[in-house]
């Protein structure tokens, strides 16, 4: 409800950002990864709305969790 | 014996007296009543209080009563309870009860209220006036009509004061016209917010006596007034500082006052210690996705109906219910650590539990007539239940706790779970959710969405409804063009008609101007039936805002439809200029990026690029080339 904790979004895009900025320092193809990475995070942060997260990054591992099955799929 | 109609109730000269409305010749004729008032104090010596205020000449009678004080109505207190047919002695005798050091109680609502309550008599309800002029209650069904009176609703809009009457709505610009619009037509009720109401008065001081009675809560339908005068036993002329919350929160406390449950605002159901964890994970709203933006072709939209409300009366979740320390009969839920006991019904589901089925049968009796009658009450018992669920987690609520309020969210978003999860077992997708709709691709036409809708049903245990089926339906970006926005979509219906929420056309601050522009683009939109039109269409939609910035840029524009409306809290630090350059309505225009008083401005001085700008904000409302393209977003 808003109450004493900020939403799930504004919790982990502050991550993102983070993500985001240090992603600049890195070479052009990591940093397309990390881009590629983040792709579709919304619906990760829309599945966690329903059962909450206790820290931001939980979001941010289950996202990775998804990439890597898909990465592992494609291969 | 006529029938009359109970239009108003009031205290004068210490008694209460009941306006009574002739339908047929349109006329008020008050009828002096006695009415019983009830009075509550604790005392540590009741039983000598009680013979004490007996003995007062005036009072009715008096005796001691037993009453179970919350927060979790266990214990018991000694009342006295003690009625009166004066308004002045009931006073007289509380405020002496507080010099003396003893505690009145059961404060809430108004003894005018608690009187009309136990009289059965309901406002704006028919009664029978025998040759003594004597009234005797109607019964009260939901299908009967409203009294059909005079009456104007007062609101602004774009700008423009509305007159809104039984024969249709009067645009006005100048305030002056609205106090001789009024002057000229004998109203018996108007309604309308106290700043216009006051607006008016400093224009014609005779208003106030032009109109038999001035209801100030907002400029709602009176269908809906007296829907709430209805439901709460609150006369109209104790409406004008009512809110939704004081209405639900006398219908709890009438309900309390019938369980011989305690009202007191002494008391508070506090939160106890919480770990952070459990306050992230629990402490939260209902569910909202983070939509991925793009155009998606054959959605249904499933809502519940009134789901807070639902999931309150069928978990009976109430302040004094949840977290109950002594319980025998308690439920625990696995997506919640708060308990709830069942050994009685809450004072909060058994006040909304008759809403629920009001409100339904009113959507029928909707459907059934086609009258807009039943909809404004229907409108008027859906603002009480959305209010039922926001009062629990409020502060002063007098039946409601925070853990309650915690309770409904969490339960609310294990239902959109059990949801998602029975549709996409089914091979749908689920493209979006907000609280109590859910959104579902891949559904090809109204009646697989009612077979949706029914899957749905199944796996939650709660009703819901076919809100609507889109042959196409747009989820836009935000400003930066980066995500989708939760409350902001349109779209195409199955039965051809357009549906947006959100978006700049709906907005209330959007300039008359803009808001064409955006109508007319989405009206070229839905000639898009197939995927395959969709790109020509939203070529001339955009033609259609540049033909509206073209004007612009000429000056081919009415100064009136750029008008913007706005209200004196803008922010937090200090009112916006416009407050120190006219008076409220604030009708305020552009000049050099700035919002300005209108009647300040000359007409060469608007900043017609700001209007670009926000016409430009509307292009980026309309779907991509790339949305278009990639159908795959949506694909059929």
């Amino acid at each position: 409800m808003g109450r004493s904790t900020p939403s799930l979004w504004i919790s982990v895009s502050e991550y993102v950002e983070r993500l985001r900025k240090i992603s600049e320092m890195l070479p052009k193809d990591e940093r397309g990864k990390i881009l590629c990475f983040l792709e579709d995070l919304e619906s990760t942060i829309s599945f966690c709305m329903h059962t909450g997260v206790v820290d931001p990054l939980e979001v941010l591992f289950i996202h990775l969790i998804r990439k890597m099955d898909k990465e592992c799929r494609g291969h | 014996m006529r029938e009359k109609w109970l239009l108003d109730a009031s205290i004068r000269d210490d008694k209460v007296v009941l306006s009574l409305y002739d339908e047929e010749n349109h006329a008020v004729k008050e009828h002096e009543t006695e009415l019983v008032f009830h009075g509550y104090i604790i005392s540590e010596n009741p039983i000598s209080l009680a013979e004490e205020i007996g003995g007062l000449d005036g009072v009715v009678s008096s005796r001691v009563e037993k009453f179970r004080i919350p927060p979790y109505y266990v214990d018991t207190v000694d009342v006295v309870v003690f009625k009166t047919k004066s308004y002045r002695l009931l006073r007289k005798l509380l405020n002496q009860g507080i010099g003396k050091g003893l505690k009145p109680v059961n404060n809430y609502p108004h003894p005018l209220v608690e009187a009309l309550y136990r009289a059965g008599i309901r406002p704006l309800t028919r009664v029978n006036v025998d040759e003594k002029n004597t009234p005797a209650t109607v019964e009260w069904r939901p299908a009967d009509k409203d009294p059909v009176v005079d009456y104007v609703v007062l609101r602004v809009e774009h700008g423009y004061f509305i007159a809104e009457t039984p024969s249709g709505e009067n645009r006005f610009w100048e305030l002056r016209d609205v106090a001789e619009f009024i002057v000229s037509n004998k109203f018996l009720l108007a309604f309308t917010d106290e700043l216009t109401y006051l607006r008016l008065l400093e224009a014609e001081p005779s208003l106030a006596h032009k109109v038999y009675r001035w209801i100030t809560a907002g400029g709602f339908h009176p269908s809906e007034y007296f829907e709430w005068s209805r439901l709460s036993y609150t006369p109209l002329s104790m409406m004008g500082n009512v809110s939704i919350g004081k209405i639900l929160t006398t219908l709890e406390a009438l309900l309390a006052r019938d369980r011989k449950l305690l009202v007191d605002k002494a008391y508070g159901r506090r939160e106890p210690w919480r770990t952070m964890r459990e306050l992230l994970v629990y402490d939260r709203g209902g569910v909202v996705y983070q939509p991925s933006p793009g155009l998606y072709w054959r959605v249904c939209q499933v809502d519940f109906k009134s789901l807070y409300p639902s999931i309150i009366v069928k978990y009976n979740i109430s302040g004094e219910t949840v977290d109950k320390p002594s319980c025998l009969n308690r439920t625990s839920f696995h997506w919640s650590p708060r308990t709830v006991c069942m050994d009685e019904e809450g004072v909060v589901p058994g006040g909304i539990r008759r809403l629920i089925e009001l409100k339904e049968l009113y959507d029928e009796l909707g459907k059934k007539t086609s009258g807009e009658l039943y909809e404004y009450r229907k409108s008027a018992v859906k603002w009480i239940l959305v209010a039922s669920f926001g009062y629990l987690g409020y502060r002063n609520s007098l039946f409601g706790s925070v853990m309650a309020h915690e309770l409904v969210t969490s339960t609310s978003r294990e239902l959109m779970r059990r949801a998602r999860l029975v549709v996409e077992e089914k091979g749908y997708r689920v493209i979006h959710a907000i609280v109590d709709s859910v959104f579902i691709q891949g559904v090809a036409s109204p009646e697989e969405c009612a077979r949706v809708k029914e899957l749905i049903e199944e796996a939650t245990g709660f009703k819901a409804k076919v809100e609507a089926h889109y042959t196409w339906l747009y989820l836009p970006r935000d400003v930066k063009g980066l995500k989708g926005v939760a409350n902001r979509y349109y779209g195409l219906l199955s039965s051809g008609e357009l549906k947006a929420k959100g978006i700049m056309m709906v907005r209330g601050d959007t300039p008359i101007l803009v808001k064409k522009a955006q109508y007319e683009a989405l009206l070229e939109l839905s000639k898009a039936m197939r995927p395959a039109e969709m790109a020509s269409r939203l070529a001339g939609a955009h033609a259609i805002i540049d033909s509206y910035v073209e004007k612009l840029r000429k000056g081919i524009f009415n100064v009136l439809d750029l008008v913007t409306l706005r209200n004196a809290r803008e922010g937090y630090v200090k009112p916006p200029a416009y407050v120190f350059e006219g008076e409220p309505p604030y009708r305020l225009v552009y000049v050099s990026g700035k919002l300005r008083y209108l009647e300040k401005v000359k007409s060469l001085m608007i900043d017609v690029n700001k209007y670009i700008e926000l016409l430009e904000r509307v292009r980026r409302e309309l779907p991509s080339k790339k949305d278009v393209e990639a159908l795959t977003a949506g694909g059929e």
